[in-house]
């Protein structure tokens, strides 16, 4: 320094107000931190007179400084640690006077750069010269410092708003697209490719969370296309972008390469120098993550690039979730669609299945011929299956046997035996599926042990079985054959066994027509026949010369014919719906005891007023009428009446006449018997002179017959009287072992004499008996009728037994002899009238014929009854009941 | 000896009785219907009347009837004879006013009993 110091000194503070001047000209002129450091730099060395210096920026987000401009000589950044040990808690200027290093350096400032008492980075110069750094120039180089402060400041906020402003913009480039466009691949590239701008990085990935995992599904920069399809663990993985998406924050590492703390699964992670990662959430939930990446660069990224891109995470996340709902409701629609067309698809062959089930129901429906059903039904069937044969099997109904009623053969194959070869329902392949009602394929007939006719039809490799359900009731089977194996299908079994519920419905309705037909049929010919049966009943009915009325339970005529209305001559309409209590109350006083008898039937239920009847003579106007009403039971049940009525007007008439006949011709007979009797008495008696004997023998034969003539006389006027219900009972109470008493000693014992028999008589009379209710005129006629009979028809010497027994309400009389006897065959008409035995012995006694008709009548008279047993030969009972007398 | 009206269409008949009655030592007077026998009763008295039923114009209830209406023959006994041997015929005949009714064919010596019977029960009515 040779020139006066003041001088010198003033010049050097003039250079240094221009450098100041022209400094801060530059920090107006210029925004480019860059270029005004280098110009302070310059400025500073020039008016300093250094030998270089460089200018460091403070990086707060790893504690350093990263050296931005340098100019002429500088110590390396290795070098300068010891220089700037302290910085930045110690924020004081440093003057190194005495440095020593290889490039020549021994004097150096380091001027710290401020903001608000904060670091923002270091202003180093150096010189050759040993104290080369005066304080003057120390205070100018602060002040420099100062002015790069502002240079810093003003550049960091020009800065800022630049990237402000691109982020914004990219921010909004990404909105809009997100709202423009829901294609999600598109997005998120355009989400790599903004943030690849905005945050000046190599590579920008997207990974998108799917359950457990992470999957690369967007990328730009490097290695793009590795980064697709890279898939981590998020658990499990100590991957970066597991990390990041485990933790839910955002991470950077400008270290990437050094960094041990994360896992690198792939290549594309090995040359990272620096990484940035931000979760992308949905409503707290990480669906992804946004990833940065740096290769060449480290120390790359700070906590403000974590911020914003986080913001930018947001977006992606908000297009992701839109995209996803986009995709969702595509995928949905995709669905929807693929739904609807498997659906169509479905429906069509539904329909088509339909359709071929509805014509075989309906043409099966239209035929109720069990056998056109059957052939028809295995044609419709095979329309579908393309089978070479086919067969319907039937269980038959009586048999229980299966049998074949209907069978196809498209192939000239030995057709199936048609006739029933009585097979059981348990046997073969039919069996099975009649056991198990299931509708099988056998894919190979050769494999298959259910089909055990392998070796007669070895032809029928593939078949369909299939059951023929009707009514929860297996009918039968049908079964199609194809002579190639595999050749049916699952489809063809379901239409098959669909088809076959129709067949067998139709077989079922066919079998069920028959079986209908026959009825109608049967039912038809039953009513024909039952319609002929009633017409002729009716017929038979109205044309009857009797009057028939049937009254229900409650009286009332429910039916009566032309008889009935013209015997009591009431007109027909009048009498249905009549009471017959009033028909009956027409017949005064034995009406009235009717009309309670059939009250009483009405409540009885007891079998034994079935036999039960009345009948009655009655006489209405001019007419008689014999009526019988008979109760109609039927299961002990009181149905009603059916009362018969028969007009006996000339029946009554006619026995009248008969009666009157009778009488007449007796009374005839009688005046001439009368002489002949009496003139032979009287010349008996010797009224007209001495006879001879043998004029009194012949006497004796006139005499006798002519008594022979009048008893017949006699008894022909008996029966006749009876007959004609003229004879009527004097009812009394009888003491018959009285009358019989008399009876023996009086009439049978002078009989015997007067005869001149040797017979014995022996009575067996009960020391205790009622009195019978009888007529004992009649009952003395009823005795001497079967003892005259009985002496009549013994021999010389016999014997005759008279007894009485009780039976129950009545009294039991029974005659007994010794004498002929009566034959079985002869036994049942001896009580006829006129009839005599055809018998020589009998012949030779006299008779009429009447007598036993007679008694006959006489005991059914007093409600007994009369029985006879007898042995040819050895003699003959009669037996005969009066009834007991009760009083009242 | 009593002395007996026989009304009889019957001639056969009638002399059968007349004769048996002669022989058994009656009186008798013969008529061949109703209206003679009424004529011959009530000209003169007879002991007993012996009625035939049947007869021609007049029968013998009627005839009965009409001798009962008589004074001379209310107190005779009257024997019915008849072939009508109905209950209701003998009925008849005894509500008409008759003793007896004696049944056709009768025995002639029965005959002669019943008559004997008749007029016997008679004298020991009239004696009372």
């Amino acid at each position: 320094m040779i020139h006066s110091s003041s001088v010198t000194q003033e010049l050097v503070a003039i250079e240094r107000l221009e450098s100041l001047a022209r400094v801060s000209r530059r920090l107006a002129s210029t925004l480019s931190l860059d270029e005004i450091l280098q110009d302070i730099l310059e400025e500073a060395i020039t008016s300093s007179a250094a030998n270089g210096g460089a200018i460091s920026l403070y990086r707060y987000s790893d504690n350093r400084f990263d050296r931005r401009q340098t100019s002429g000589l500088t110590l390396s950044s290795r070098e300068t640690r010891e220089l700037e040990k302290g910085i930045p808690s110690d924020i004081s200027i440093r003057v190194h006077d005495d440095l020593i290093n290889d490039i020549g350096i021994h004097s150096a400032v380091t001027v710290p750069v401020t903001y608000e008492g904060m670091i923002a980075g270091l202003f180093s110069l150096y010189s050759k010269n040993i104290q080369h750094f005066d304080p003057l120039t120390v205070e100018f180089i602060d002040t420099l410092a100062k002015m790069t402060t502002v240079a810093i400041v003003n550049a960091r906020m020009y800065q800022d708003t630049l990237q402000r402003e691109r982020f914004y913009a990219a921010l909004g480039r990404v909105t809009l697209a997100i709202n423009a466009t829901v294609n999600l691949p598109t997005l998120l590239n355009l989400v790599c490719q903004e943030s690849l701008g905005l945050f000046n990085v190599e590579g920008a990935y997207v990974w998108i969370r799917r359950d457990d995992r992470l999957i690369g599904i967007a990328a730009e920069g490097y290695a793009n296309s590795e980064f697709l399809g890279s898939d981590v663990s998020i658990s499990e993985n100590q991957d970066f972008a597991a990390v990041v998406a485990n933790e839910g924050r955002g991470v950077f590492s400008n270290y990437f390469h050094d960094d041990r703390r994360y896992l690198r699964t792939y290549r594309w992670q090995q040359a990272l120098q620096a990484a940035l990662a931000v979760p992308l959430t949905q409503d707290e939930e990480v669906i992804g993550v946004l990833q940065l990446v740096e290769t060449t660069e480290p120390d790359r990224f700070s906590i403000q690039d974590v911020e914003q891109i986080a913001f930018f995470g947001a977006q992606a996340a908000i297009a992701v979730k839109n995209a996803q709902l986009v995709t969702d409701m595509r995928q949905l629609n995709e669905e929807l669609d693929l739904r609807v067309a498997e659906r169509t698809k479905a429906l069509g062959e539904e329909r088509d299945r339909v359709q071929y089930l509805l014509r075989i129901t309906n043409e099966l429906a239209a035929s109720l011929d069990q056998d056109r059903v059957l052939i028809r039904a295995l044609e419709l069937v095979n329309e579908v299956v393309q089978a070479t044969h086919g067969s319907i099997m039937l269980v038959d109904s009586v048999t229980g046997e299966l049998i074949y009623p209907s069978a196809f053969d498209t192939h000239k194959l030995p057709p199936l035996p048609r006739v029933d070869l009585g097979l059981r329902p348990e046997e073969g392949l039919a069996g099975w599926i009649i056991r198990n009602r299931e509708a099988i394929i056998i894919d190979d007939s050769r494999e298959d042990d259910r089909w055990e006719a392998k070796s007669r039809n070895p032809e029928l490799r593939s078949i369909i079985a299939v059951p023929l359900i009707a009514n929860d009731e297996v009918i039968g089977v049908l079964t199609l054959f194809h002579h190639k194996p595999n050749a049916f299908t699952q489809e063809q079994l379901k239409l098959v066994s669909a088809a076959a519920m129709q067949v067998a419905s139709a077989i079922s309705n066919a079998q069920l027509y028959l079986l209908i037909r026959d009825q109608a049929e049967r039912l038809g010919n039953m009513l024909r026949v039952e319609h002929v049966e009633t017409a002729k009943n009716q017929a038979i009915l109205e044309s009857i010369a009797d009057g028939v009325l049937v009254a229900d339970a409650n009286g009332m005529v429910v039916l009566s014919n032309y008889s009935a209305s013209q015997i009591l001559e009431i007109p027909r309409n009048k009498l249905s719906g009549k009471s017959v209590n009033e028909l009956l109350g027409l017949y005064s006083s034995v009406g009235e005891n009717w009309i309670q008898k059939v009250d009483k039937w009405s409540r009885s239920t007891r079998e034994e007023a079935e036999t039960q009847f009345l009948a009655d003579r009655l006489s209405i106007e001019d007419k008689y009428v014999s009526v019988r009403l008979s109760p109609v039971f039927a299961r002990g049940q009181f149905f009603g009446t059916v009362s018969i009525f028969r007009d006996v007007t000339q029946a009554v008439e006619v026995d009248r006449m008969k009666s009157e006949f009778v009488s007449t011709v007796s009374h005839e007979l009688r005046t001439p018997m009368t002489s002949v009797k009496g003139y032979a008495e009287l010349m008996l008696m010797g009224a007209t002179g001495s006879v001879t004997d043998q004029q009194k023998k012949y006497l004796g034969v006139i005499k006798s017959n002519a008594d022979r003539m009048s008893e017949l006389v006699n008894d022909l006027l008996d029966i006749s009287r009876i007959e004609s219900g003229k004879t009527t009972l004097d009812l009394q109470a009888v003491n018959l072992k009285q009358i019989i008493r008399d009876h023996v000693d009086g009439h049978l014992k002078t009989q015997i004499k007067r005869m001149g028999k040797e017979i014995i008589v022996l009575c067996q009379l009960p020391n205790e008996l009622p009195m019978a209710n009888a007529d004992s005129d009649r009952v003395l006629q009823i005795l001497t009728n079967l003892t005259d009979n009985a002496v009549n028809y013994t021999a010389q010497k016999g014997e005759i037994t008279i007894g009485v027994q009780l039976r129950g309400d009545m009294i039991q009389t029974h005659v007994s002899d010794t004498g002929l006897g009566i034959s079985k065959e002869n036994q049942p008409k001896i009580f006829d009238r006129f009839y005599r035995v055809e018998d020589t012995d009998i012949q030779q006694v006299s008779g009429t014929g009447l007598g036993l008709a007679i008694v006959k009548s006489l005991v059914e008279m007093h409600g007994g009854t009369i029985e006879v047993a007898s042995e040819l030969g050895v003699g003959s009972s009669f037996f005969f009941t009066l009834p007991i007398f009760f009083e009242n | 000896m009593a002395k007996i009206l026989i009304v009889e269409d019957e001639t056969d008949i009638r002399e059968l009785i007349s004769y048996t009655l002669t022989f058994s030592g009656f009186e008798v007077v013969g008529a061949s219907n109703g209206e003679e026998g009424l004529e011959l009763a009530a000209a003169e008295n007879f002991d007993l009347i012996l009625l035939d039923v049947r007869m021609p114009r007049l029968t013998g209830y009627d005839a009965c009837k009409q001798l009962r209406q008589m004074e001379r023959t209310k107190e005779t006994p009257i024997v019915f004879l008849s072939a009508k041997g109905q209950e209701d015929d003998m009925e008849a005949g005894i509500a008409a006013g008759a003793d007896r009714y004696i049944l056709k064919p009768f025995a002639p010596a029965a005959l002669v009993e019943e008559i004997n019977q008749v007029l016997a029960t008679r004298s020991v009515e009239r004696d009372v």
